[in-house]
């Protein structure tokens, strides 16, 4: 009896495995298949589906589209969010208990689908539709609320002594803050910056609702032209766009986990 | 003019006054303590005059000039936390010379001061480190060392040694004591630790409940304990309390509790019939064979180098601290000498007569 349950947990993982691993390797092996489908299909490797790819201008300026619009949304979360957090995190005020409940309620609506007409209609009144700055702005305005939340719970757990040490050792303003404040932050900041980056790099609905034109689409947009005449995916294509697509997304994961480990809180050794 | 000056100095937090009225004055190259229990005050003593909390009354002065309502930076102090507050992301080096750099000293002017502080305080060879790399100990010194590079107006100590184990504690205490003195700069230190206060203080401010129990040198405070808190709190071992009153008697005035008499030497202030309490530190009585109080041997506890001996003298418990070896069967007679002038007198609030 005993026996039958394992052997059947073992089937049961395998199955769960396979569903979880075959997307995986279908995005490893596809890309470099002669034949490529939806299905999962051993030849010998080639690079012809890189290369025809290197043929579509829009789908590489959408390189370059996806990280102008990431990283600079990146930057100003990491950047305002810092600053906020702090101020949030050291002082106290009237209403703020209130105000920190209201970033997060709001946090997942204004790159919602149910913002998306008031959104846009805002952009076009500000004459912003077609520019990355729209894409940018309504980016920054989404994640801002979560990652002032996520920073404040960090930075209420870094002990006040060192900012202590450094007013008593003359620094002030912000002097202070980058010297010392902003580093403390660092495994915290590195969670924002990941976690907006993956988001937005993997964003779809807000460029295409407000980029019309090809030069400027994002990656997550441009994937969407890889049909041919009648209307049928290029498979191929797509696959290969996906891995290159997918790349730096695990280089940013890879590069934190190695930097800070994922370890959350450091605090004061002693 | 002394050094550091608190004039009706008082900070509360919230409605509570921590510290309602404090006056304090100390002196230039004094190694001063601020000694008391959890809660009575002297670590925000401590932080007022770094400037990390603000006065809510009063002024406080360093160096000849007011300080109440200037921030940290302008005051030119330099304090050793009790978790040290090395900064985790700068290297040993760059902890230790960052009160320099913040201050724009030139650079070798930087290197200058920091090899020689380092070389003192035997830390010359971790300067490339991390703070998490090295020890407890070598943490206190370089803590220690980032406040020496300043030429601060004054060193503040809060608990420094309160995470060391004990033996690094007696080490660390000497060698504090040592670089306060060489440098001769003022040094107020922090501590709930009366052994410590003793050790290292010129001067030793008794604190309890926001204000100052008794300020004097650690003899005073010893000999003269001017509170029955004060009594109760410095020592290494706990003093013993007798309470009863004073009874006049053939000319003369003795002490009474139930059994117990013990005559006092003249002492102004004491009428017949007052209630008061008699303490007597542990090591100043005798167990000498001609003593004017009998009573019966309890228990002996062997300290290696010393012996505790409670000794029951009518249904009270006395303890007496000793050197000298001695042994007995339990419930034998024994009896005591004390010494007129190591009676403590205090009166029912607790001030000393």
């Amino acid at each position: 009896m005993h026996k039958i349950k394992k052997g059947a947990l073992y089937v049961f993982l395998a199955a769960v495995s396979v569903w979880f691993v075959l997307p995986i390797l279908w995005l490893l092996l596809t890309p470099f298949s002669k034949e490529p489908s939806l299905g999962l299909s051993l030849t010998a490797p080639t690079l012809k589906n890189f290369f025809e790819l290197s043929h579509a201008a829009t789908a590489l300026a959408a390189f370059k589209n996806s990280a102008i619009i990431s990283v600079s949304s990146v930057l100003i979360v990491v950047v305002l969010s810092s600053l906020a957090s702090y101020a949030l995190s050291r002082s106290n005020f009237p209403g703020k208990q209130l105000l920190i409940t209201l970033l997060l309620i709001f946090s997942s609506v204004v790159t919602g689908v149910a913002a998306m007409v008031p959104v846009y209609a805002l952009c076009q009144k500000l004459g912003l539709i077609d520019s990355y700055l729209a894409v940018v702005l309504v980016f920054s305005a989404g994640f801002l609320p979560t990652a002032i939340f996520i920073l404040k719970d960090f930075i209420d757990r870094v002990p006040r002594a060192y900012e202590e040490a450094a007013l008593v050792d003359g620094s002030r303003g912000i002097d202070l803050y980058f010297h010392i404040v902003f580093p403390l932050m660092g495994p915290g900041l590195a969670v924002v910056a990941v976690l907006c980056f993956v988001n937005i790099w993997s964003n779809f609905l807000v460029p295409f609702v407000l980029i019309r034109s090809n030069a400027k689409i994002p990656i997550s947009v441009a994937i969407y032209q890889f049909f041919n005449e009648v209307g049928l995916p290029r498979i191929g294509l797509i696959s290969a766009y996906s891995l290159l697509y997918a790349l730096p997304v695990l280089l940013v994961y890879l590069w934190v986990s190695k930097k800070y480990g994922f370890g959350f809180f450091g605090g004061l050794k002693g | 003019m002394s050094w550091i000056v608190f004039e009706k100095v008082g900070k509360k937090f919230g409605q509570k006054w921590t510290i309602p009225d404090l006056s304090l004055s100390i002196e230039k190259g004094e190694f001063f303590t601020l000694l008391g229990p959890s809660g009575c005050g002297k670590t925000t003593t401590l932080r007022l005059i770094a400037g990390l909390e603000m006065a809510d009354q009063g002024k406080i002065s360093i160096a000849g000039k007011d300080v109440t309502r200037l921030p940290p930076p302008a005051r030119r102090i330099a304090m050793v936390f009790q978790n040290y507050a090395l900064y985790p992301h700068m290297t040993v080096f760059e902890n230790i010379s960052y009160p320099l750099r913040i201050r724009k000293t030139a650079k070798d002017e930087i290197d200058k001061r920091v090899k020689e502080s380092s070389s003192r305080l035997r830390i010359g060879h971790l300067l490339e480190r991390m703070p998490s790399q090295i020890s407890g100990g070598e943490q206190q010194r370089v803590a220690v060392c980032r406040a020496m590079v300043q030429e601060p107006n004054a060193f503040l100590f809060d608990e420094p040694l309160s995470n060391l184990d004990a033996r690094l504690r007696l080490e660390a205490r000497r060698f504090l004591r040592k670089i306060q003195k060489e440098l001769g700069i003022t040094a107020i230190y922090v501590t709930h630790d009366q052994a410590e206060a003793m050790a290292m203080s010129d001067r030793v401010a008794v604190m309890k409940e926001g204000r100052l129990a008794q300020v004097g040198s650690p003899e005073e405070i010893y000999h003269r304990p001017a509170e029955l808190f004060v009594a109760g709190f410095v020592g290494n071992f706990p003093m013993n309390f007798i309470e009863g009153e004073a009874l006049a008697k053939g000319g003369k005035m003795f002490f009474k509790s139930g059994d117990f008499e013990i005559i006092l030497s003249d002492r102004p202030g004491i009428k017949s019939g007052d209630k008061i309490t008699l303490a007597i530190r542990p090591e100043h009585i005798e167990i000498s064979e001609n003593g004017e109080l009998k009573g019966a041997l309890e228990d002996i506890e062997e300290l290696g180098s010393e012996q505790i001996v409670s000794i029951s003298i009518s249904g009270k418990t006395i303890l007496v601290r000793q050197t000298r070896k001695f042994s007995a069967a339990p419930n034998s007679k024994v009896s005591l000498k004390i010494p007129a002038d190591s009676l403590h007198i205090f009166n029912q609030e607790g001030k000393r007569i």
